[in-house]
């Protein structure tokens, strides 16, 4: 599972521009699933058909997209001005290295300011690419980078930018390599634009009529210096939400999640969140309404270049996932 | 304009898109002074969010007889299928939205003075003293407000805030006053619309030249689609009419044809202007990223594609927040691949704004010559 977060996480793929990450989910998906499809929004459907007349139709879906900047303007002397695409923070942006899509580097640096120990404002970042003018810069309004990070271990544990939402991804395509009996439909989706206010999952909703939805995405874990009290923690399994930002998870399916961890001896964490990372509401009210909850892995540093995880979350959500998948629904 | 081959439609090099036809005729002086003339009406025409019954008269005049089939839906949307178009060809929704940023009254005080609000995002700074027109009898007032000489910035920090001010009719009584206006009747800028050169300039240009473009393409349809229009309601109160529209049509594709602002005033200290959003007279503006929509990139490589090949001028709007209808019509059912393509222009949501002709004349070439030349390969 290692080697496949590392690849996942190294790929580029801001919020628009999945492709690689399509390509290797697609790879990946190969032989496990009934079928493979693509909607007009770029993500992808792998659905596994129903086996038996007491399965229901559930979706999981993972994120494929990742915060990053896009250009906005190249200025006379050859800087890259640019906008946030996704929750990209000033405060986490100077000195670190981007990476557009054809591979080329750059920096971001801050203007000079009277007062230099107060944030700065995207208006003052800008990405030094090594150009020297306007003219023969190559680079246009529009282009996206993400940050450029290779995965490192830390201890046992993973950090690595995009590395929440792709160790999600990872986890779906686990639970799906291992799934070998389950009485429902199941729909793996691997969404697009997530970053930028769950749009891929909406439309996967709409296009897939699922009854019961589990979202699958990095939670922000607390416990670092100074953290919240009611700390979700690195290590100490899958997170279920009972709530994120306005979506409230439906009662059924968090006790459903929780009673099935407990019974099969699986660590795991309830956790309540007033902002929202990914926004299960849009899929919650998606057609006539779909049952919906989120599980999260915890993840440090949320939307920096080096979010950290814990590899023991991610394999503890797979088994989770698998049991939940595996016998009828209890509701 | 000629039809392209049916086989691959994308050129290698401008050169054989010219051969091919792809270079865009202007249109003719005749269409050109009727669609002037129709920019003039739908400017000076009141269609505040929510009742753009004025703007929706002059569409459906237009089309009348030149489209295949035309209705309104229940939120006031107009949607027509162009005549002509081809029916194997590509289902494309073109929108723009009817709808402009006002006020409307809310109640009448004992003076015969009318309270507002606004309606979506009028520029609160550009109101006192403004010549406006209440309710669909278009009764001409002013918003009134503190004369400079009076204020007194400590005792009144906001006096051209709407609180302070009110709209006068010249009634002397409430009673009076309501023969003539309402509460809920909505009020829009007294502004006149004007050319000066290369310049038009008048009210709610934003998207009033939108729906300009969009008339002359149901009137004369590119080849090879099935051009499906949407003149949308209520956009600037939440994209309400196109959410709606883009579920019934259900369309392969849609390009938004809005008006987006040029911030492209020169900074008071002499640095660089590195956010003016766009510029004028820099051509039609192509939407790479905006706060509602990433639009589809394929999409952003065919107009650009186009725009190169067609030797037409055109600009990034650049990428940051603000929206348009493709916001609500990308997320409409299983997703629709969306694009917008906007007329810059100054000082919008104001009682004038300002765009380049010159800017409005590429933007109808580029959006004709993009539609000619749309095939599935380019959505996908």
């Amino acid at each position: 599972m290692k080697a496949l977060i590392r690849k996942l996480s190294e790929a580029y793929g801001p919020s628009g521009r999945e492709d690689a990450l399509r390509q290797i989910v697609r790879a990946e998906l190969r032989g496990l699933s009934d079928y493979i499809s693509e909607d007009p929004l770029g993500n992808l459907h792998a659905v596994i058909k129903q086996k038996a007349r007491s399965g229901r139709r559930i979706m999981l879906a993972a994120p494929m997209d990742e915060v990053g900047l896009q250009v906005s303007h190249v200025d006379e002397n050859g800087f890259l001005r640019f906008a946030p695409l996704g929750p990209l923070e000033p405060l986490h942006c100077v000195g670190a290295r981007v990476r557009f899509a054809d591979g080329r580097v750059g920096v971001i640096g801050v203007e000079s300011r009277g007062e230099a120990s107060a944030l700065p404002t995207v208006h003052q970042l800008f990405v030094d690419v090594g150009a020297v003018d306007r003219d023969s810069s190559a680079f246009k309004p529009g282009e996206a980078a993400v940050f450029d990070r290779a995965l490192a271990e830390v201890d046992g544990r993973l950090v690595g930018k995009a590395l929440g939402g792709r160790t999600a991804v990872a986890v779906l395509l686990e639970t799906l390599r291992h799934l070998k009996r389950t009485p429902h439909e199941v729909q793996f989706v691997f969404s697009v634009q997530e970053h930028v206010g769950s749009r891929g999952a909406r439309t996967a909703a709409f296009a897939l009529e699922p009854e019961v939805a589990l979202t699958v995405d990095a939670a922000p874990a607390s416990d670092i210096p100074r953290g919240s009290p009611a700390a979700i923690a690195l290590g100490h399994g899958p997170v279920i939400r009972a709530r994120e930002g306005y979506a409230i998870s439906d009662p059924r399916i968090v006790e459903w999640m929780a009673t099935r961890a407990s019974e099969a001896r699986l660590p795991h964490q309830l956790g309540v969140f007033d902002t929202s990372a990914s926004n299960p509401t849009t899929v919650q009210t998606s057609r006539a309404g779909v049952v919906t909850a989120g599980l999260g892995l915890p993840c440090r540093y949320l939307y920096t270049s080096s979010e950290m995880v814990d590899l023991s979350d991610a394999e503890n959500a797979v088994k989770l996932l698998l049991s939940l998948l595996a016998s009828p629904l209890p509701f | 304009m000629p039809r392209t081959s049916t086989a691959r439609a994308r050129p290698r090099s401008a050169p054989a898109a010219r051969r091919r036809g792809i270079r865009p005729q202007p249109a003719s002086p005749a269409v050109l002074r009727k669609s002037l003339e129709r920019l003039r009406r739908l400017s000076e025409a009141s269609g505040v969010s929510g009742d753009e019954g004025a703007v929706r008269q002059i569409v459906l005049e237009t089309i009348e007889g030149h489209a295949d089939e035309v209705r309104v839906d229940a939120l006031g949307n107009v949607l027509a299928r162009a005549r002509a178009g081809s029916r194997r060809g590509l289902r494309v929704m073109l929108t723009a939205h009817m709808d402009e940023v006002g006020l409307m009254v809310l109640g009448v005080t004992a003076e015969g003075m009318l309270k507002f609000d606004r309606v979506g995002g009028v520029d609160e700074r550009a109101l006192v003293a403004k010549p406006v027109l209440v309710g669909r009898a278009r009764i001409p007032g002013v918003i009134g407000g503190t004369p400079p000489h009076l204020i007194d910035w400590a005792d009144e920090p906001s006096p051209y805030k709407i609180p302070a001010l009110a709209i006068d009719i010249g009634a002397r009584t409430k009673e009076e006053a309501l023969e003539r206006v309402h509460p809920g009747d909505a009020v829009v800028f007294a502004t006149r619309f004007e050319r000066l050169g290369n310049v038009l300039r008048g009210k709610a240009l934003d998207d009033r030249v939108g729906v300009a473009t969009l008339l002359e393409l149901v009137l004369d349809p590119p080849p090879g689609i099935e051009l499906l229009a949407a003149f949308t309601t209520q956009e600037e109160v939440g994209l309400r009419g196109a959410a709606v529209a883009a579920h019934a049509l259900d369309p392969q594709a849609a390009i938004v044809l809005d008006c987006t602002p040029a911030n492209d005033l020169p900074l008071w200290d002499g640095r660089e202007n590195t956010t003016y959003n766009t510029r004028l007279g820099f051509g039609p503006a192509i939407y790479v990223g905006d706060g509602g929509t990433l639009p589809n990139p394929r999409l952003i490589e065919h107009l650009v594609r186009t725009a190169e090949a067609a030797g037409l001028p055109y600009q990034y709007r650049q990428p940051g927040g603000g929206s348009t209808d493709a916001a609500a019509i990308h997320l409409a059912r299983k997703g629709i691949p969306s694009i917008s393509l906007s007329v810059p222009g100054r000082y919008l949501h104001t009682p004038l704004s300002m765009i380049h002709f010159d800017d409005w004349r590429a933007s109808v070439s580029l959006v004709r010559a993009a539609l000619a030349r749309l095939r599935l390969d380019n959505i996908r």
